[in-house]
Formats: structure tokens, sequence, C-alpha cells
């Protein structure tokens, strides 16, 4: 007979309350667990999926000239004497440590020219990684071009006043406009899209690139890190990040994070609330009984470890249940709130520990007041009431 | 000098209004082999006068003396570590634990003692058969009768072998009969030089008794 044992015999006793108590636990720590799990899951799905929405590198020439700047469509100033990126650098960007979080390198050949009197640009793309990069593009007409075929921003088709399959010249070097991207907004709604080869090979140019946009899977390594790799591997190109995309999405994702998180914490205030209300009454009913404790010698030591243990028992079982439990329901959630429906949830025995070790708080935090309420008892009131 | 000095004990009870003079400024002292019966009407003051000399709540005033040791001057865990070497108490509603066994209740108060397993068991099972429950060591608690039950409080205060024994209205539960044989185990273990304090209002009860206290109003009166 110790502590421990009359702690257990307790339990068994009043099977119903602890039924209710261990099931409060789980439930909070099952849907704390899921939140968690699935919102983790949600994270990186949606977050790979927005690292891929555009740019968040773009790596230009090293250049004193501040005005080589494509974002804010100071285009005019491009100088393509200063042009050091060849397609070699591609490789380089390739070899980076971080390689693995590098989704989409696409590069680019900038030029003006002269299209039917007019000054044009014209930028020479790798149309598969350009594609990929602009998501949001709508073309009227067909999206991939081959040799010799163009697509065209809908402010210069209005400025040339260009249909579609019209045959326009480019350096003298005849090119069908296969298709028309509608308005995007941005700068490329005045320039004219065609394969890279075929740019570098009509403004002769071979092997030369103005600049190259990268996407980076940035949700697990710091953008810094790969813009860091990258410059290292091409000492002659300024590396830079887009703070301003790599902010915003970074907002969003962390928006859902909050929201779970916020959500957590309620379900983990309400069942506090849950074990104090259960512990409490269980203190109440027991006033006889703690009167005995204390009229039998037993300590404020013993009648706490007598309590708390109880509760830690239910907390322990309740740890092992949510979690499990959680971790079920987040293999039939995940799956369909996430785009990526190749994900696995693992049984893991750390964040076991961790929800384990959650509970444990939950049962011990709540049951704080009622064992001080135990000790504090008047025991000839304890047996008055009998 | 006596084994037990009462001196100026006053205990009030507030309530959120009105408070209550439950024992109004008493004095007294009991020897060591004394047998005494409290006595008087309910709600005259005896059960705050026995958990109050058995260190069990804190009076308002006055000090209650055992073995010349001020028990209220101790702090609240030696206070409790004194009740358990030097005190069994018994109550009316005998409060067994109902989830425990006959033995593991009789056991309870040696719980954080350092005697090994064995010994202990030993202790509860010569302590059983004093009150004559050898045979029902393993019982559930509920399984027994009224005065069986009482039996196995009666074990459980005297599992630590201590000098004081407090019992309050240990018969006011049970029929005429089982109440004379639980009055006879006390008048036994006073004899065997325990000091025996017993409340009650009945006074066939009396007779067990070397001397009586009679309480009114929270005061002595003789
Ligand atoms: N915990 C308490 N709170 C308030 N009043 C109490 C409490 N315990 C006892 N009393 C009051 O103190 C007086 C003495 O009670 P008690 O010692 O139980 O008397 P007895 O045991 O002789 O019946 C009664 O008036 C009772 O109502
Ligand atoms: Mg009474």
């Amino acid at each position: 007979m110790n502590l421990y044992n009359i702690a257990i015999h307790s339990l068994k006793r009043k099977k119903s309350k602890t039924a209710f108590l261990i099931i409060g636990l789980v439930l909070a720590v099952s849907s704390v667990v899921t939140l968690i799990t699935v919102s983790e899951i949600v994270n990186r799905s949606v977050a790979t999926n927005l690292d891929e929405f555009g740019a968040n590198i773009v790596i230009s020439p090293k250049s004193d000239e501040l005005s080589l700047n494509y974002g804010g469509l100071t285009v005019g100033g491009v100088s393509i004497s200063n042009n050091q990126l060849k397609n070699e650098d591609i490789l380089s960007i390739k070899k980076i440590k971080n390689k693995d979080n590098i989704s989409i390198i696409a590069p680019k050949l900038l030029n003006t020219t002269n299209i039917e009197g007019k000054k044009s640009l014209v930028a020479g793309i790798n149309v598969n990684e350009e594609l990929k990069l602009k998501k949001w593009w709508k073309v009227i007409g067909k999206k991939s071009i081959s040799k010799s075929e163009a697509l065209v921003g809908l402010k210069i088709k209005e400025k040339l006043n260009i249909r579609l399959d019209q045959i326009i010249k480019i350096n003298s070097r005849e090119f069908t406009v296969v298709g028309i991207i509608e308005e995007t907004g941005s700068q490329d709604d005045s320039m004219i899209f065609i394969n890279l080869d075929e740019a570098q090979s009509v403004f002769n140019q071979e092997e030369k690139l103005s600049l190259i946009e990268v996407a980076a899977l940035c949700y697990d390594c710091p953008i810094e890190e790969i813009v860091t790799q990258t410059s290292n591997q091409l000492p002659l190109a300024d590396v830079t990040a887009i703070r301003q995309t790599i902010e915003s999405k970074m907002t969003a994702i962390h928006s859902f994070e909050h929201f779970s998180f916020g959500l957590s914490m309620v379900i983990l205030i309400i069942s506090m609330l849950i074990v104090f209300t259960n512990v409490n009454a269980s203190v109440s009913e027991r006033t006889a009984e703690i009167g005995v404790f204390k009229a039998i010698g037993f300590t404020r030591n013993n009648i706490t470890t007598i309590i708390i243990f109880e509760v830690f028992l239910s907390s322990l079982i309740a740890g092992v249940i949510g979690y499990v439990i959680g971790i079920y329901a987040s293999r039939v959630i995940a799956p369909i709130l996430s785009m990526n429906s190749s994900l696995n949830v693992e049984i893991n025995i750390y964040t076991l520990i961790i929800a384990t070790f959650l509970s444990l708080i939950i049962g011990v935090l709540s049951s704080l007041y009622p064992v001080y309420r135990a000790n504090k008892l008047d025991p000839t009131v304890a047996f008055r009431s009998l | 000098m006596s084994f037990i000095e009462i001196n100026n004990l006053t205990k009030e009870y507030r309530a959120s209004k009105e408070s209550v003079l439950a024992i109004n400024d008493v004095s007294a002292a009991i020897n060591k082999n004394e047998f005494v019966a409290v006595m008087g009407p309910s709600g005259s003051g005896k059960s705050t006068f026995l958990t109050t000399v058995g260190g069990l709540s804190k009076p308002s005033n006055g000090t209650v003396k055992i073995d010349d040791i001020n028990i209220f001057g101790l702090n609240v865990d030696t206070l409790a570590n004194y009740r358990r070497e030097y005190i069994g108490f018994i109550f009316q509603s005998f409060h067994l634990l109902k989830y425990l066994t006959v033995q593991e209740n009789v056991l309870l108060p040696l719980v954080s003692s350092d005697l090994k397993k064995k010994e202990k068991i030993e202790k509860c099972h010569a302590i059983l058969s004093k009150v004559g429950l050898e045979t029902k060591a393993k019982r559930m608690v509920d399984e027994l009768s009224g005065g069986e039950q009482q039996r196995v409080a009666i074990a459980r205060a005297l599992v630590n072998d201590p000098l004081i024994l407090l019992a309050d209205e240990p018969t006011g539960n049970l029929d005429s009969r089982t109440g004379e044989s639980i009055m006879n185990l006390f008048k036994d273990l006073n004899a065997e030089g325990k000091c025996v304090i017993v409340v009650t209002h009945d006074n066939k009860i009396e007779r067990y008794a070397q001397r009586s206290i009679y309480f009114l109003d929270g005061k002595i009166v003789n």
C-alpha cells in the first residue's frame, strides 16, 4: 500500500469520472495534434505552390548603373554591352548546396529593336520554365512557342496592331505570332517573347543572358542562404531576393499557422477548464476522504501526491490515445486540404512525447488550484458534512 | 503536570455574517491512562473540542499541550507527523475508504513508514485479530456490517500504536449490542495503557469511562 496505489484504486473506483476526464483530454490532445499536423502539411503544400508562383530571386549582371531594373520597368536603360551572364551560369546555379530547393530557373535575354518602325522589347525565354513561373499567364492562341514563333503582350499587340498568326520581323528574321498574352499588369504586357536560342542568334549574342529569374522553395531554407550560395557560384552577378514577394507569401503561410495556433490555444484552455472542473468537483466530493487523510497524519505532500498522480495517470493515458487519434485524423484530413496527395503522416516518438507532455501539463496545471484547496480544507468541516 | 493540558481553548467558527463560539475559554487536564467520556447535548461543542485536542483544527485562542509539546506551535507538516504517531481518530460514520480492502484501509497510516512490506502486513494482521477481523483482511470494506466497519476504523487508528485514541460518537451508527462490544474494545485498549477520549451524548456509554466532562454551550460544566 503506497500513495500511488491509493491513487490507482481511487481512479478505478470512480470509473465514469475518470473516463470523462480522459475523454476530455483525448479530445483536446487529438484536436491539437490534428490541427498542427494538418497545418504543417497544408503549409508545406501551400508554400511549395506559392514559391513556384513567380520568381523570388533575380540574377542580373553586376553593374554600376542602378538603372538596370527589370521589376520596375526601367528596361530602356538595359545596356546589353554590360551583359556578363551566360548559359553556363544556369548549370552553376544547379550546383549550389540547396539545389533541391531550386524549383524553376527562367533565363532571359532582353533586347530592344525596331518592329514596324516602333521601338519594342524582345525577350528570349526558355518557354517551359517561363510558363511554370508565370502560372497566371492566360494566352489566346498557343501557349508554347517553337522556333520562329512568338508570344506577344497585350499592350504591344495594340501598339503595333498585331493579330494572331501575323508574321512580324525581328532583326529581319520572321516570326509568327501564335499567342497573345492577356493583360497581366506587368511589363510582360509590353514584350514580345521568342525562344532563347532564337533571340541569341537573332541578336548575335550567342550563349548570353540578360537576367535569370529563379523560383526557390524556401519553406524550410531561408532565402538568404540560397542567395548567398548562388552569389558564391556567380561572383560576377548580382543575386537579389525579391523581398516583397517573399514577405507576402510568408504572411499568407503564417496567417494559416496563426489560425491553427490560436485555435489550439482555445482548445487547450477549454480542456484546462474541463480538467479543472473535474478535479475540483472530485476534491469537493472527497472532502471527508481528505479529512481522513489528514486525521491519520498524511502531510500536504502526501495528499498532493495522491491527487496529482491520479491526474498524471489520466493525462498520460489521454496523451497517448489523443496523439494516435490525432495522427489518424490527420491522415484522413491532410490529403483533402493539401494539394499534394502523396503525403504520409507517420507516428513518431518525438511528437508522441510532446503530445503526452502537453497533456500532462494541461492536467497538472489545471489541478494546482484544486490541490491547494484540498490542502487548505478544514477536516472538521469535512466530517460535519456527513 | 498532566499528559494532555488544555488551556483557555476557544474556537470560533466564522460564517459570512454571524460567528459561532463552538468552545468558549475551556481548560482541562487529562492523564495518560485515563478513559474520559465527553458528554453534552448536540451542538454543545464536543466534536470541536475533540478535533482541536487532536490537532486537526486550529483553535482561535488558547493552547493544547500533549507530553509538554504545544501542538499548535508546530508547523503544518510536523503536526501531521505528530498526529500520525500520537493520535488515532475514530468517527461516527467510520470514514473508511470504500475503494480499498480492509487490510489496505488499516495500512493507510503506515504509507510513509520505513517498515518493510512484510512487517507492515504482520502488524496489520496482529491488529485485525485484536479487533476480531483476522479473517476479513481481503474484503472490500462495504461488504462488512456497521460494527465490523467500526472495528476496521479502530484497527486503522491503532496501527501506528498511538498513545491517544479520540472517538467521536463511535457507537452513534450502531445498534446497542454492537455499540457495547465497541465500548468494551475501548475499555480493553485503555487497560493496555492508551488514553481514550470518547465523545457521546448517550448516557449508557458513560459507565465505561473513568470520568466525564460535560459540555454546555461551548463551556465545561460540572
Ligand atoms: N465548521 C463549522 N462551521 C460553522 N459552525 C460550526 C462548524 N462546526 C461546528 N459548528 C457549530 O459549532 C457548534 C458546536 O458544534 P460541534 O462541536 O459539532 O458540537 P457537538 O459535537 O457537541 O454536537 C454548533 O453550534 C455548530 O453548529
Ligand atoms: Mg458532534
